[in-house]
C-alpha cells in the first residue's frame, strides 16, 4: 500500500468560504484589470491590489493563459534554492500571551478619533519562515514616477531548473534574466567571486534597470549611497535579522462588509519600511508622508486604500475607504496603547469573526 | 483517486459545482503545503476568485482542478516572497474567514509534515491534489524527473518515519 494514499482524503464537510464571497473577489479582479488596462503607462495612480496576477500555464490547457514566470524567490546562499525559504506556519497568538512578547508591546495601537466606532476585532497575528528576512544590499526607488530597484547580495539561485530564462549582460558578467507576472525584472548573476547576486526591478525597462546596476558601487554588502544615479533615493538600510518569527498587531473598526465604516490597522516592528515593497511592486504605489515620514499609498479600482508609514521603529498601515486625506486624517490619530487597554475589554479575535469579502 | 475530467466529453463545469467540490481538496493541499491553514484558506481563496474571473477559459481546460492548485500554489510562492508580514500588512480584499479545517494528526500527516519544503509541497500536489507528475512538474517549475526523484526519495522517507513510529526505532 502506498503510505501517501491516507492523503488523498479530504473532508468535504468543512465548512468552506462562501461562494458569493469568491465571485466578488473575482469581479474585483477583473474591475483592476479593465482599470489597468485603461491606465496611461507612467501614471500609476489606480492600485492594482488584487490584480496583476497571470494565469499558470499547464500543459493541454488555452495558450492565450500564460505562464507565470519561475522565479522561486530569495533566500540566503545557504539554502538549497531560491524556493527553500517560500514556507512557513502561523497562526493567532492567544490573548493572555499578548503581554509577554515585547514586539507586541512595543507595537499595540488604536486609532482615537471621533467619528471611528469602538473597536470590533483585535489580535495579534504570529508567522515563522523557514528563512529569517534575506536583508537587500540596495533599495532604490523614484516617487515620479514610481519605480524601484532591490538588489540581493550572496543568495541562493532564485530559479527553478524549468525556465525560460535570457542572457543579459550586467556588471560586467553575463545574468540571467526572467520578467514576473506582475511586469517585474528578475536578474540573477554570479561576481569574478563566485557570489550570486540577485535584482529585482519594478516600474522600469530591462534596459534602464542594467544600466542603473552598472552604476552601482558596492562596499561592505551595502551600496555606496554616492554611486545612486540621479533621479533615485536609497531606502535606509535595513539592519540583517536573524529571527523567523514576526508578530502583527491587528484591529478592526466599523462592520464586517466594506462599507465606509470599515477601518484597519496593522502595526507590527519594522522589518522593512515600505519603500522596499514600494521599490518590488511599484504598480500602483504612490509617496506621500503623514506627519512628515515618508509614507506609501495605494489603492484598489474600488476607491478602497492602504497607507504605510515607519515612525519609531514600527510600521502602521492603514486601510480605508474615502481616499488619501481620509486616511492621512485617521494617521494622525493613531496612539500607541497597553495590551490590556480597557478599549479592548471583551473584543473577539479575528478568528471566528465572519468577515465579508469585496 | 479522482481524475482530470476530458474536456471533449463532460459538459461545461459550472462555477458554483466545481467551486464546491474542488476548494476543500486545494485547501488541502496547500495547509500540507505551507503548515499554515490561514494562508492555505487566503490562497485558496485567492485562487478560484482567479478561476471566476477567468471562468469562461479556465472551465474549458483540460485540467481546470491541476490549474486551480497551481494558481494556489502561485499565490503560497507569491506570499513568501514577498515577505511574511507584508502580505499581513498588504493583504487584498480579505477573505472570509472560516474556521479552519481539522487536519488529521495521523502518523502519515506528521511524517509528511517532517519532509523538506520542497518534497512537501510534490506530495500535496501529487497525492492531496492527484495532479499528474507532469502537472506537478509545471506547478513547481521542476522537471518531471525531479518530481519524480523527489516523490522516490519522500516515500523512502515516510517508510522510515513510519517505521520509527511504529517500533521505535529506525530501521
Amino acid at each position: 500500500m502506498n503510505p501517501f494514499d491516507e492523503l488523498t482524503h479530504v473532508d468535504a464537510t468543512a465548512p468552506i468560504p462562501s461562494v458569493d464571497t469568491i465571485q466578488m473577489r473575482g469581479r474585483a479582479i477583473v474591475r483592476a484589470r479593465r482599470a489597468r488596462r485603461g491606465a496611461v503607462v507612467g501614471a500609476l495612480a489606480v492600485a492594482l491590489t488584487v490584480g496583476g496576477l497571470g494565469l499558470p500555464h499547464l500543459a493541454g490547457n488555452d495558450p492565450a493563459v500564460q505562464a507565470s514566470g519561475g522565479f522561486l524567490g530569495i533566500a540566503p546562499a545557504s539554502a538549497s534554492d531560491g524556493g527553500a525559504c517560500n514556507m512557513g506556519h502561523g497562526g493567532w497568538v492567544e490573548r493572555d500571551d499578548w503581554g509577554e512578547h515585547a514586539d507586541v508591546v512595543d507595537v499595540a495601537s488604536l486609532v482615537v478619533a471621533d467619528g471611528v466606532g469602538p473597536v470590533r476585532t483585535a489580535g495579534v497575528h504570529w508567522d515563522r519562515g523557514v528563512c529569517a528576512v534575506v536583508t537587500p544590499a540596495a533599495v532604490l526607488y523614484d516617487t515620479d514616477p514610481v519605480r524601484g530597484l532591490t538588489v540581493w547580495r550572496d543568495v541562493a539561485n532564485p530559479y527553478g531548473d524549468r525556465l525560460d530564462l535570457a542572457p543579459q549582460q550586467v556588471r560586467g558578467r553575463t545574468a540571467m534574466t526572467t520578467d514576473l507576472d506582475d511586469g517585474e525584472h528578475v536578474l540573477s548573476w554570479r561576481d569574478a567571486d563566485g557570489i550570486r547576486w540577485l535584482a529585482e526591478a519594478s516600474g522600469m525597462s530591462l534596459a534602464t534597470t542594467v544600466s542603473v546596476l552598472d552604476d552601482l558601487t558596492f562596499a561592505g554588502g551595502v551600496v555606496v549611497p554616492s554611486s545612486v544615479p540621479a533621479g533615485f533615493s536609497a531606502a535606509p538600510a535595513v539592519a540583517p535579522t536573524t529571527t523567523h518569527t514576526t508578530r502583527g498587531w491587528h484591529v478592526t473598526y466599523g462592520s464586517a462588509a466594506w462599507d465606509s465604516r470599515r477601518i484597519d490597522l496593522i502595526t507590527s516592528r519594522v522589518t522593512q519600511p515600505p519603500e522596499v515593497y514600494a521599490a518590488r511592486d511599484a504598480q500602483g504605489v504612490r509617496f506621500t508622508t503623514v506627519d512628515g515620514v515618508t509614507a506609501v499609498w495605494t489603492t484598489d479600482a474600488d476607491g478602497w486604500g492602504s497607507l504605510d508609514w515607519v515612525r519609531d521603529g514600527v510600521r502602521y498601515t492603514l486601510k480605508a475607504s474615502g481616499g488619501l486625506d481620509r486616511l492621512r486624517g485617521l494617521a494622525a490619530h493613531v496612539e500607541h496603547v497597553a495590551v490590556d487597554d480597557p478599549r479592548l475589554d471583551g473584543v473577539p479575535d479575528p478568528r471566528g469573526v465572519v468577515e465579508k469579502g469585496r | 483517486m479522482r481524475r482530470p475530467p476530458d474536456p471533449g466529453s463532460q459538459p461545461l463545469l459550472v462555477f458554483e459545482d466545481w467551486y464546491r467540490a474542488e476548494f476543500p481538496r486545494v485547501r488541502q493541499a496547500m495547509t500540507l503545503v505551507t503548515g499554515d491553514p490561514g494562508l492555505a484558506e487566503e490562497a485558496a481563496a485567492e485562487a478560484f476568485a482567479v478561476a471566476f474571473a477567468h471562468w469562461s477559459r479556465v472551465r474549458r481546460m483540460a485540467s481546470p482542478g491541476g490549474w486551480v492548485h497551481t494558481t494556489a500554489l502561485n499565490q503560497v510562492r507569491r506570499s513568501w516572497r514577498r515577505a511574511v508580514l507584508e502580505r499581513r500588512h498588504r493583504g487584498s480584499s480579505p477573505a472570509e474567514h472560516v474556521p479552519p479545517p481539522e487536519l488529521p494528526d495521523t502518523a502519515v500527516w506528521r511524517a509528511v509534515a517532517t519532509l523538506s519544503p520542497r518534497a512537501r509541497t510534490a506530495v500535496a500536489l501529487r497525492y492531496v491534489a492527484d495532479l499528474t507528475e507532469a502537472q506537478v512538474a509545471d506547478a513547481m517549475n521542476v522537471t518531471r524527473g525531479t518530481v519524480a526523484t523527489t516523490l522516490s526519495r519522500a516515500r523512502r522517507e515516510l517508510a522510515d518515519a513510519l517505521r520509527t513510529e511504529t517500533t521505535g526505532s529506525p530501521s
